[in-house]
């Protein structure tokens, strides 16, 4: 157990190394922070002192060690565009929004699939089943940003009953949360409703009809709890999507988060906030599968000797 | 993933191969027909069929609503900002969007299944590094990816189609690893291992053609996905350049004049989601028939 | 595959423990206006971009501007100054008795010195920083500030007014609690002062000590929004009061009981750059194989365009003129009202006549690459470039022309044009309109740095010998021969002279008034009237 712990926690190291390596890169291949700060009419004189004053003059590789040595002790460089913050505060300060946007849209999209998915099992080939179908397509059919704008008019301007952006109460994340969350029905009920055939067709459920229980409760107790554990299982896939749908979601619903900032940090070549930002999303992904893998390794002792 | 269910790779060859003809009696019309009608077609004959040209429009023409809207047949989807036909641009949209979607999942397709018969097949350190490397690339915000490309080279048809295989390539090395890993333990790769074939041989003969419902199926259902990639990159300005007609940009482009012109943005998103639907509901025919334990994607 | 059987708790429990459902007091004398996302979001002036029109409430230049006129007057932190006579020594009086908020006491000459050392230090990246650098400031008395220039610098009071580059701040503060104390907290001098800011907005609420015209809103609360669509949203569901929406959206608006205000004077000139024609005699970087290096070819693209039916569909609202970009405008040195009547004959729509040049210039076939390469580059604050590219485009093709159309963001175009390779047509725009001066040094002079790319032995000596002129009428002299010489030329494609626009909600907004002389477009906060 504990080898493979540390061979699973050794990797994860190595990943970040070479995570740190393509961030440092990409921001590199962006181009010079000076160029986006500088209005239009600064001259050559002002760019050179601006790179200069920012590092930028110094050779690749050493700006990349420096880079580094500092990110090991957590610090990952005050930014350039937001004069006067740390990039990881920067971040910090935006994550949260991210995070709650993204647990709401996880939580929307459950609340859709998981029915949508039991009642397409229960009626399976039958209208319903269809219907189920289509409904949890279209979230995958639509461009999020349309689906998102189009909520906006109907559910803030017309009928007036949610706002229409910004971060603030439990009502402001409804829409953005849908937005965001739909496109994962689709493959949320799917494996809900395939878990869902698996076991009403179990010798389980059989006696648990034979012994007289009702069939809702058949269904939506005793089936239900058995197939969860399927579907529950895809969740360690959406982390990664929820920090994609989050760049444009959060433009559309003007929600402050880490979307935005990775947006106007690329825009502005803000080196050290992309840096910061690729090194979050990436290192909550891989620490949520790391923890994942040691918690499922644990349950499971077939995993460590494979 | 299980594989207790599913029939010997022999058996499914050669289902697939006899029954063909019943499989495609079987073919769920109404998506096919939708692919038909809104995809192959105008992306084949855009240059013939359609009305107008899609790059340069009427400017007195401009912003015409559609034709039972208070329009004309002359334009009967209505007309852009600049008086260009959206029925034409949806027409050659189609081509576009096709090609984007091809090109990219041929090329990311290919990589990542080279990369994951390599890694399920030889196992050992190859799979180790190509699995970390999947890794890596899943833990990378691609659209992050797509930002910086278009600011350090500027949005162009050869950046999007590089995001594409930079998203796709990683599914395909997982799934096609996965089931490598299950079809090299079977006995006729056994055979053929003992009776001295090359590991070129059993990859491209024994494991490749059984593997191949896999991707195919993958691919059918990336479709979509990479048409909402396109979506996705056009909103952000990282997408197909202007003035190309494509259909993820034009919803992109008349996103903003939802009240006063809702046609230009909510045809091309008509055909988007028609599209996608079409091919999810053939992908899910294709996967009951051809592949029924992928059940996850 | 599925190797986490377990995460989704793990997921949900670090997801959904995370953030706090937070409801927000909608105040009643709160004024929520929703306005395009700063460039910057920190409250060192000096050091961010793009960030006038969500400082504009809390922070002041040296000098203030009518509401309606745009006239730099006396009304602001400075009562008055004057300029020795060759434009090289400035003394300000200060306004007496101006508090700064927070209780950081009166604004001094002190504070002005210590604002202009911010404002030229290391870090700043505030438009013609270089030309307010070299200088030394002093405080002569309390309410006498001196600066001293090594070169005459003529547009000082625009500097300090309409581009309004240099924002005072507190010494007082500063001594006290240092940058920190600023980002925390800053006090400025306005009508509002600042509460709070949170990614994505800033609080201000209304300053009772302002020495000039009270805000009537109790509250000024900004919103930073970038999609357009959004924008229209929140105004019409009541969110904001105030919206800065492309134009195109205006109708919209408008059809939805919402009123329209906008600047009294053009607040933005836009034209689109022939960039790339660094032709100094021996200068290398000539792109003297561009198709628009040739004359006829300028003069023929500037005949292709009809830019009245290009205003129809990118200002349906109105609030822009045809652009006469070699007039400058009325009182700035070099203005020649002639030129406007000669406009139609030389830059008019007129088909036959850019076709007549082309054949003329032997293109396609006598260049080596005759490629039109059109760049959409964004501009803050117009919107309109995106469709205004696309239009141009058609027009060039339209004409016979080979245009290919590139995205390409202003930071890439910045540096090349300090490379001096950027071979491009691509939108710029003035904002606020510049003086004759600082119009030179930003566009065409070698001596400044031409970073738009016309430059030839020609205009540099006559620039050279206007900036060394102090006498007034030698000074316009050459100023309008450059003027009719650039127009001549053709050296750029003149657009729009445009004003600033915002739709607001009349339930409650009764009016706004504001000049549009300022970097910011709009601005003047404290003049926007309540309803009722």
């Amino acid at each position: 157990m504990q080898r493979y712990l540390l061979r699973r926690v050794f990797q994860s190291l190595l990943a970040m190394l070479a995570i740190s390596v393509i961030a440092f890169a990409l921001s590199q291949l962006s181009g010079s922070p000076v160029d986006s700060m500088l209005p239009q009419d600064a001259g050559p004189e002002e760019a050179e002192r601006l790179t200069k004053l920012w590092g930028l003059d110094r050779p690749v590789h050493e700006q990349y060690f420096i880079f580094l040595g500092n990110a090991l002790q957590g610090n990952l460089g005050q930014s350039i565009k937001w004069q006067g913050q740390s990039a990881m505060g920067l971040v910090l300060e935006r994550l949260p929004a991210t995070l709650q946007l993204g647990g709401f849209a996880i939580i929307v999209s459950t609340l859709i699939a998981v029915p949508v998915g039991v009642i397409a099992a229960v009626y399976k080939n039958t209208p319903f089943d269809a219907f189920g179908k289509i409904i949890a397509l279209l979230g995958q059919a639509m461009p999020n940003f349309w689906l998102g704008i189009v909520l906006i008019w109907i559910f803030a301007v017309h009928l007036k009953w949610l706002p229409t952006s910004g971060r603030g109460g439990l009502s402001h994340m409804i829409l953005p949360a849908i937005a965001m969350g739909w496109f994962q029905v689709a493959a949320l009920m799917r494996l809900t409703r395939s878990a869902m055939l698996e076991v009403l067709d179990s010798e389980y459920v059989k006696l648990a009809r034979i012994k007289g229980v009702p069939e809702w409760r058949v269904v939506w107790v005793h089936a239900l709890r058995n197939a969860a554990i399927v579907p529950l299982t895809y969740f360690g896939l959406i982390a990664g999507s929820i920090f994609t749908g989050s760049v444009v979601i959060e433009t559309v619903f003007a929600w402050p988060g880490t979307g935005l900032l990775a947006i106007d940090a690329i825009r502005g070549r803000d080196f050290p906030v992309v840096q910061a930002v690729v090194l979050t999303f990436a290192g909550v992904f891989i620490l949520v599968n790391l923890l994942v893998d040691t918690l499922y390794a644990y349950l499971d002792p077939r995993i460590r000797y494979k | 993933m299980t594989d207790t269910t599913q029939p010997t790779p022999e058996q499914a060859v050669s289902r697939s191969k006899l029954g063909v003809v019943a499989q495609l009696r079987s073919l769920p019309m109404v998506p096919v027909f939708i692919l038909v009608f809104i995809l192959i077609v105008p992306a084949l004959a855009a240059d013939w069929i359609a009305p107008h040209n899609p790059i340069t429009g009427r400017i007195p023409d401009r912003l015409q609503p559609p034709v039972f809207f208070g329009g004309t047949w002359e334009y009967p989807l209505g007309t852009d900002r600049l008086g260009r036909d959206i029925l034409s641009r949806i027409m050659h949209g189609a081509k576009v969007s096709l090609s984007v979607s091809i090109v990219g999942i041929i090329f990311g397709g290919v990589l990542g299944t080279i990369l994951g018969l390599i890694a399920g097949y030889f196992r050992g350190w190859a799979d180790a590094i190509i699995m970390r490397l999947v890794d890596i690339t899943m833990a990378l915000p691609s659209i992050l990816l797509a930002l910086v490309l278009a600011v350090s080279v500027g949005p162009s048809f050869q950046t999007v189609i590089a995001v594409v295989v930079f998203v796709l390539w990683a599914l395909y090395a997982r799934q096609v690893r996965g089931e490598v890993l299950s079809i090299r333990e079977r006995d006729f790769v056994a055979r053929a291992r003992v009776s001295g074939a090359s590991h070129l041989r059993i990859i491209f003969r024994h494991i490749l053609p059984n593997a191949a419902n896999t991707i195919v199926v993958l691919a059918t259902l990336q479709v979509g996905s990479v048409i909402l990639l396109e979506a996705g990159l056009s909103f952000l300005g990282v997408g197909i350049p202007k003035p190309t007609p494509a259909w993820g940009l034009m919803v992109a482009d008349g996103r903003q004049l939802i009240v006063s012109a809702w046609w230009i943005a909510f045809f091309p998103g008509l055909a988007i989601t028609l599209t996608v639907l079409a091919l999810n509901l053939l992908g899910d025919w294709m996967r009951d028939r051809l592949d029924p334990k992928m059940k996850g994607l | 595959m599925l190797d986490g059987l377990s995460r989704a708790p793990i997921m949900i429990a670090l997801i959904a423990t995370i953030g706090l459902f937070t409801g927000e007091p909608m105040a009643a004398e709160r004024l929520t206006a929703a306005v395009s996302k700063p460039g910057t979001e920190t409250n060192r002036f000096w050091a961010g971009a793009t960030m006038w029109h969500v400082m504009d409430p809390a922070l002041e230049g040296l000098i203030a501007h009518d509401a309606v006129t745009g006239e730099a007057t006396g009304d602001g932190l400075a009562s008055s100054w004057e300029a020795n006579d060759d434009f090289r020594v400035w003394t300000f009086k200060l306004r007496e008795g101006v508090q700064f908020h927070h209780g950081w006491g009166e604004m001094t000459a002190d504070d002005i010195v210590h604002s202009y050392t911010l404002h030229t230090g290391e870090d700043a990246i505030i438009p013609t920083v270089d030309q307010l650098r070299g200088a030394t400031a002093e405080a002569i008395d309390s309410y006498t500030v001196r600066f001293t220039y090594p070169e005459p610098i003529k547009d000082l009071p625009f500097l300090h007014g309409g581009r309004s580059v240099m924002k005072v701040y507190s010494k007082a503060q500063f001594d006290a609690e240092g940058l920190e104390g600023y980002d925390a907290k800053f006090a400025g001098t306005g009508p509002f002062e600042f509460v709070s800011r949170s990614p994505g907005e800033i609080l201000y609420k209304r300053f009772d000590d302002y020495y000039g015209q009270a805000a009537d809103f109790e509250e000024l609360h900004l919103r930073f929004v970038d999609e357009a669509a959004t924008k229209l949203a929140m105004l019409l569901s009541g969110e904001a009061a105030i919206a800065d929406l492309p134009r195109e959206l205006m109708s919209d608006a408008i059809g939805q009981g919402m009123k329209l205000v906008q600047s009294s004077l053009a607040t933005i000139q836009n034209d689109v750059v022939f960039n790339g024609l660094y032709c100094e005699s021996g200068d290398e970087a000539c792109g003297d194989h561009l198709p628009w290096h040739d004359q006829r070819i300028r003069k023929a693209i500037n005949h292709s365009i009809n830019r009245e039916e290009m205003r129809e569909v990118l200002f349906p609202q109105g609030g822009a003129d045809i652009l006469v970009r070699y007039a400058m405008a009325e009182g700035h040195e070099g203005f020649d009202p002639s030129l406007a009547g000669r406009f139609e004959e030389e830059y008019g729509y007129n088909l036959e006549l850019a076709q007549q040049l082309m054949a003329d210039a032997g293109y396609p076939d006598a260049f080596e690459d005759p490629t039109i390469l059109l760049i959409m580059k964004p501009e803050s604050g117009l919107p309109e470039v995106p469709v205004m590219m696309e239009l141009l485009h058609a027009y060039l093709t339209a004409a016979g022309f080979q245009a290919e159309l590139r995205e390409m963001d202003h930071a890439t175009v910045g540096a090349m044009g300090r490379g001096r390779e950027a071979y491009l047509i691509h939108p710029s725009k003035n904002a606020p309109p510049r003086p004759t001066e600082v119009a030179f040094r930003a566009f065409y002079s070698n001596p400044g740095g031409p970073y738009q790319g016309w430059e030839n032995d020609w205009t540099t000596g006559k620039i050279k010998a206007f900036n060394a002129a102090t006498d007034a009428a030698e000074r316009d002299a050459i100023a309008k021969e450059v003027f009719n010489y650039l127009f001549e030329q053709h050296v750029d494609i003149p657009m729009f002279a445009i004003r600033a626009q915002l739709a607001y909600n009349p339930d409650v907004v009764a009016s706004w008034q504001f000049p549009g002389v300022t970097s910011s477009g709009y601005g003047h906060w404290n003049y926007v009237k309540a309803a009722n």
